[in-house]
């Protein structure tokens, strides 16, 4: 064992996995390639491939505006009660599918996160990735939507994609934080899902700030989804609606679930940096 | 025809260095607690297993490394840590260029994607770029001999054509490390050739192989050095051929520990010494073949016990049975025995070269409403040494006549050119 070609290779620690990994590009390589894989599988090669990525948020959307404008006589007040309602479900139920499906995605991928080495952020990152692909496309198909419910576009819509971009951030960090936490806890998913049940209800989705009685406006504002459905509702179905500093009752208000949601951000992202190296021998 | 005989003994640079690494695992209650319990459990810091202890070796370039040990002894876990896969307590692992860990064949892969994107996407995890990962889906299909099948789904793939897929995607990652977790006993024969062949091109062109196995063949066939783990803890460290024996020596231990005692450890009755009666002060000795085995054993029974027996067994180096006397009652005809005994025992020897183990035990007789008395037995090890080739485990006398004659006539009549 006396000359070799190359040169000898420097060691180098081992330190276990992160949620990083050693380089950036490698990193953005996995990332980017298991999310397009995933959204391939999910949608492309499905039969009726993405046709079901779009019809499950409108289906929800005919039921609802059925039972509520129909049966109970409700949002005849509601200016443009349809094409808002079909807006707030599409961004709802992205929300709902991202924590969901991320809150699982370590414990799913057990195999390939007990057995390579890899980062380990890429795995509930990519499940958001995915599902921000879908989201992406079903608002393309909600615009064109808006438009045959005989709205006219105007400058302001365009606050949509940022409102959206803000919702995927959230969701994202949502889902890191779930992710270790039902490794930990699995519980989580019946916690989650009362959680997610509420802030259903607790969001200005199936109806808008202005039509609660202002003694709980505050309370629903608390919530940090209830920003940017007031925003959207404003620049896209209503331009009269109030705006979120009016709901919130002032600035200073609005603050609340603003830090509230750039809390939960650093929060999550902190804590699956923190429990990343461990959670293969967690699970 | 060992490789590594030709090998300088000088030792390239360090490619691995592992220092005194220690590793636990956190330990999970039963699946059932009450729910105060489960709070408490969630709260605190439970119990923690340990796993590895003061672990310390270092592999060089160009080296095939053996990693052997009973099941339960960490040799995974240490494969994982220096993958980076699970964290360290502490100590220290360093590794030089790409490691690549084998922990198991086709992690990762998706069932239903086509061979090529499962190649790309599993080339990318372990630590290609998404380019290099392309321009090699050729070369690892073909070295993988499924030319055919590439836009099959994997769902559809047989396991083996799954394993030799993934063996071939990590043959072609240029790891400077290798790491394998106990694949080669999953394919055919030419699956493992051509796992040995991989393994030799690695040390030829200068890189490092870590090789964890339960099979002593290919660790020493392939292996420079080897190492065994007992007890969570690096008890050899050397030459193949001496770690692979000391596996067995306490592999079987172990087994016989088990096997000596019982369901559960008592001292109802005991066999207190044990030898063979050519009284030879000998640890393990060598028996000629075809020589009758002799041994003596000394009995206490403690306590009166309704007709005990006697029972001897021969045993391979894994523990398994391969011999049970037929039970001999120690005092034929009375009801209660108790006292002291010294027995002898000749046991014909058919056994081929190999190492083996005599056992005596004090058992209940089967006919008899059992008592369920314990006892503790006591176990010799041995090797035989007999002209006879390695690998069997009796050896018969046989006669094998060969009529040419006959074979050209039924040839011609079946018309089989």
């Amino acid at each position: 064992m006396t000359a070799f070609a190359e040169p000898a290779l420097e060691l180098h620690e081992v330190r276990g996995p992160t949620a990083f990994g050693t380089t950036r590009k490698r990193f953005w390589e996995l990332l980017w390639l298991s999310s397009v894989t995933d959204f391939r599988m999910r949608y492309v090669d499905a039969v009726l491939g993405y046709f079901w990525a779009l019809m499950r948020p409108l289906i929800t959307f005919g039921i609802v505006f059925l039972f509520l404008r129909q049966i109970l006589s409700f949002g005849g007040s509601i200016v443009n009660f349809a094409p808002m309602l079909m807006l707030n479900i599409i961004l709802f139920q992205f929300f709902q599918e991202t924590t969901q499906r991320g809150m699982r995605s370590l414990a799913s991928k057990e195999g390939l996160v007990r057995k390579m080495r890899f980062p380990r952020m890429v795995i509930p990152l990519s499940t958001s990735l995915t599902a921000a692909m879908s989201l992406g496309l079903n608002l393309v198909v909600g615009f064109l939507l808006l438009l045959a419910f005989g709205l006219t576009p105007t400058w302001s819509w365009l606050i949509l994609p940022l409102a959206a971009a803000v919702l995927v951030i959230f969701a994202t960090a949502v889902s890191l934080f779930l992710s270790v936490a039902f490794v930990r806890l699995p519980d989580m998913v019946q916690v989650w899902g009362v959680i997610s049940r509420v802030l259903f209800y607790g969001t200005p989705i199936l109806y808008t700030v202005q039509t609660i009685p202002s003694s709980i406006r505050p309370i629903v504002m608390l919530n940090p989804l209830s920003p940017i459905f007031v925003v959207v509702r404003k620049a896209v179905t209503n331009p009269d609606d109030i705006t979120a500093v009016q709901a919130a009752g002032g600035w200073g208000h609005l603050m609340i679930p603003i830090v509230l949601a750039i809390g939960i951000c650093v929060f999550s992202f902190w804590y699956f940096v923190r429990e990343a190296p461990a959670v293969a021998e967690a699970l | 025809m060992n490789a590594r005989s030709i090998l300088s003994p000088m030792p390239g640079p360090v490619t691995i260095d592992v220092q005194q690494v220690y590793k636990s695992f956190a330990t999970r209650g039963g699946t059932w607690l009450p729910f105060r319990e489960r709070v408490r459990q969630v709260r605190k810091k439970g119990a923690r297993l340990t796993v590895l202890e003061d672990v310390t070796f270092d592999v060089h370039r160009g080296e095939v490394f053996g990693i052997v040990g009973p099941n339960g002894a960490g040799k995974s876990t240490l494969l994982k840590l220096i993958a980076g896969i699970y964290p360290i307590d502490s100590g220290r692992i360093r590794a030089a260029g790409r490691v690549a860990p084998l922990i198991e064949l086709g992690v990762g892969f998706r069932p239903e994607l086509p061979a090529r994107e499962n190649i790309q996407l599993n080339a990318v995890m372990m630590g290609l770029s998404r380019a290099e990962a392309r321009r090699r889906t050729d070369e690892i299909i073909e070295f993988a001999e499924l030319e055919d099948f590439t836009d099959l789904r994997l769902k559809n793939y047989s396991s083996g054509m799954r394993g030799r897929l993934g063996f071939s995607v990590m043959s072609h990652v240029d790891a400077d490390v290798m790491l394998v977790d106990e694949i080669m006993s999953v394919g055919d024969k030419a699956f493992r050739d051509k796992c040995g062949n991989v393994i030799a091109g690695m040390r030829e062109r200068g890189k490092t192989v870590v090789l964890v196995s339960h099979e002593m063949g290919s660790i020493n066939r392939h292996c420079d050095r080897a190492l065994l783990l007992y007890d969570h803890r690096v008890q050899q460290l050397g030459e193949p051929e001496d770690v692979a024996n000391s596996y067995l020596t306490v592999n079987t231990k172990k087994r016989l520990q088990t096997e000596a005692r019982g369901d559960s450890a008592g001292d109802a009755a005991e066999v207190t010494g044990f030898r063979f009666a050519d009284a030879d002060t000998e640890t393990e000795p060598t028996l000629p073949g075809k020589t009758p085995i002799e041994v003596e054993a000394d009995i206490e029974v403690r306590r009166p016990l309704r007709s005990p027996v006697i029972r001897f067994s021969i045993l391979d180096a894994g523990g398994r049975p391969l011999f049970l006397a037929p039970p001999r009652p120690l005092e034929p005809g009375l009801d209660r025995v108790s006292g002291r005994f010294r027995v002898s025992a000749k046991i014909e020897n058919r056994l081929a070269s190999g190492r083996y183990a005599v056992m005596c035990r004090v058992a209940e007789a089967e006919d008899e409403d059992g008592e369920g008395f314990r006892s503790i037995g006591r176990w010799l090890t041995f090797a035989i040494e007999s002209p006879d080739e390695a690998g069997s485990v009796v050896s018969l006398e046989s006669e094998i006549d060969v009529d040419s004659a006959d074979a050209e006539i039924d040839q011609a009549e079946l018309g089989v050119g």
